[in-house]
């Protein structure tokens, strides 16, 4: 039995969804037999997307069943969609991140620097080693003031040789992190290496602990800030997007 | 590849040989190709799309671990 709001929910997702290809041909009512449950999730009004990264990112190896993990294959299209779609303005990126692979974490973060929409991220709990790039990949970085951000050397997993080609290469896995860092945000490439090798921060690794208002102060993150005023900075780059002039 | 956490390797890794998921299987529904795991009779979860519109990948009926009925063709 459908009611009236929940036909008007339908009618509006199937407008939502108009510049995105064929919609679905199920109504509400065949939920039950499509999905097993009794409503789908609430058709979205907002213009803006809501990406939400968290756990691990998993890259190109599949990470043991009791990780909670983001999968690039699944974020990067989404990345596509939004940067075509005619209904999304703007995206919010919302990061609780212990890190994971360094070239999913930075091709995640290259995909939203070189988004046309306007972009803000923020970092709530942790946006922790390859978080650190996806927090500053977007147009402006909000960090709250509990949340922290572990800046510290990559590593390397499986056989290593030891010789100095592989101390070489590792350094230069490192930059690839660090440059992006440096070129998202305030933060200059001698301060990044100081915080990276910084000592007495961590108890069983090389590196340092940056704690909401810390992040900000050395030029990483933008603002310190919750979902309100997030919000408010997307909504204000989003009307300067679209030409007119700031709220 | 590199693992660049703050989670050490040995709590990331400590199962990895552990056969705790079902083999996936792919199925077309909705003219969408899914990479499924069973779910059941006629159920299946999504654990991942294959399919080259990027709007599918927002579509909320498609998100991954979201169960589909897939009815038995005749």
């Amino acid at each position: 039995m459908l009611n009236k709001s929940e036909n008007l929910s339908v009618q509006s997702q199937q407008s939502q969804n108009a510049d995105e290809g064929p919609a679905f041909p199920y109504s509400q009512a065949e939920n039950i037999k499509e999905f097993g449950v009794a409503s789908a999730p609430p058709a979205l009004d907002s213009d803006i997307h809501c990406l939400t990264i968290v756990g691990q990112i998993e890259g190109h190896i599949m990470l043991p069943p009791q990780n909670k993990t983001t999968k690039y294959e699944h974020v990067i299209p989404q990345l596509v969609a939004i940067e075509q779609s005619k209904n999304i303005k703007g995206l919010l990126l919302i990061l609780n991140t212990v890190g994971g692979d360094v070239e999913a974490g930075l091709a995640i973060a290259e995909m939203i620097s070189t988004m046309s929409k306007p972009t803000v991220s923020l970092v709530l709990g942790g946006g922790h080693s390859i978080g650190v790039p996806l927090a500053v990949s977007a147009d402006c970085s909000f960090i709250a003031p509990s949340a922290t951000m572990t800046i510290h050397p990559i590593r390397m997993t499986g056989l290593v040789v030891g010789i100095p080609q592989t101390y070489e290469y590792l350094n230069r896995m490192q930059d690839r992190v660090v440059d992006f860092i440096v070129r998202h945000s305030k933060i200059s490439k001698e301060k990044l290496n100081e915080l990276l090798k910084g000592t007495g921060g961590l108890s069983s690794d090389v590196g340092t602990v940056l704690i909401g208002e810390e992040a900000v102060r050395y030029g990483i993150i933008d603002y310190v800030g919750g979902v309100k005023e997030a919000i408010l900075k997307l909504r204000e780059l989003i009307s300067q997007n679209e030409g007119g002039g700031p709220h | 590849m590199i693992l660049h956490t703050i989670v050490p390797i040995q709590y990331i890794f400590s199962d990895y040989t552990a056969q705790t998921r079902s083999t996936p299987r792919l199925i077309e529904w909705n003219n969408v190709k899914l990479e499924v795991l069973p779910a059941g009779e006629g159920k299946y979860q999504i654990n991942r799309i294959l399919s080259t519109n990027p709007f599918d990948y927002l579509n909320p009926r498609l998100q991954p671990g979201i169960i589909i009925q897939v009815d038995p063709k005749i």
